[in-house]
């Protein structure tokens, strides 16, 4: 079963008002990097003492969960162009690219002082200068390997 | 300006990894919650990879403090990091 997408209409102005929301609330700066970062840095520690940002990672994957139990069941099927070019015992390929663009992500977000939602989202709504070129600079290079992946495979 | 700078590569490593796996951090972590297998080893990697800016930037931090190096810490640290590249 293929799951519908919210409409951009939807979606968006939804994401935002989470940010705005969350800077009237706890002045803070709403980012995905930071919750997953709250997360690696407690559980080592097994206090459980998690603030807002860890809560908010956990908040993500319950919403995931609840969107897949309302849309009527998990949906196993397939991992974009992944899942689509390897099959078989090419699956195996599919784990390493992933563990690999994994690391990226993490690595490179962390570095990068966010992801889509700590620069994307707050970073830019505060006119932040770093912000803006870091997302410039992440939204270019994964659309031009979107479409590199696109003209090879 | 180093900061800067790893900024930048930072933010082009990060683009890399969204476009080949599809997804940035939350959508990942939403994956994770839709019960989406694949996903798992999306956010190993993630995890793996933000631990290991976490140290790098920690090592970095103990070197521009000087005195304050603890070799020990330090090389464990050290240690640690290539095993977490290795397994990536």
């Amino acid at each position: 079963m293929l799951h519908q997408q919210l409409p951009w209409y939807v979606g968006g102005p939804v994401l935002g008002l989470c940010v705005i929301t969350l800077r009237l609330l706890l002045n803070g700066r709403l980012g995905v990097t930071g919750g997953y970062s709250d997360v690696i840095e407690n559980v080592p520690r097994r206090t459980g003492s998690f603030d807002w940002r860890g809560w908010f990672f956990f908040g993500l994957v319950v919403g995931g969960a609840a969107f897949a139990l309302i849309a009527g069941g998990p949906d196993f099927h397939g991992y974009g162009w992944l899942t689509d070019t390897f099959h078989g015992s090419g699956e195996i390929i599919i784990a390493v690219v992933l563990l690999v663009a994994g690391v990226l992500i993490g690595f490179g977000s962390k570095t990068a002082g966010g992801c889509t939602s700590g620069n994307g989202l707050s970073g830019t709504s505060m006119l932040s200068p770093a912000s803006l070129v870091a997302t410039a600079t992440f939204f270019a290079t994964a659309i031009a390997v979107s479409f590199a992946i696109e003209a090879v495979i | 300006m180093r900061a800067r700078l790893a900024g930048g590569v930072g933010s082009l490593m990060f683009g890399v990894g969204w476009g080949v796996a599809d997804a940035c951090p939350g959508p990942i972590a939403t994956q994770v919650g839709q019960g989406v297998l694949w996903s798992l080893f999306t956010i190993t990697g993630v995890v793996g990879g933000i631990v290991l800016a976490q140290r790098v930037s920690a090592s970095a931090g103990e070197r521009a403090g000087g005195e304050h190096v603890d070799a020990l810490g330090s090389g464990r640290r050290g240690r640690d990091a290539a095993a977490g590249t290795q397994a990536a």
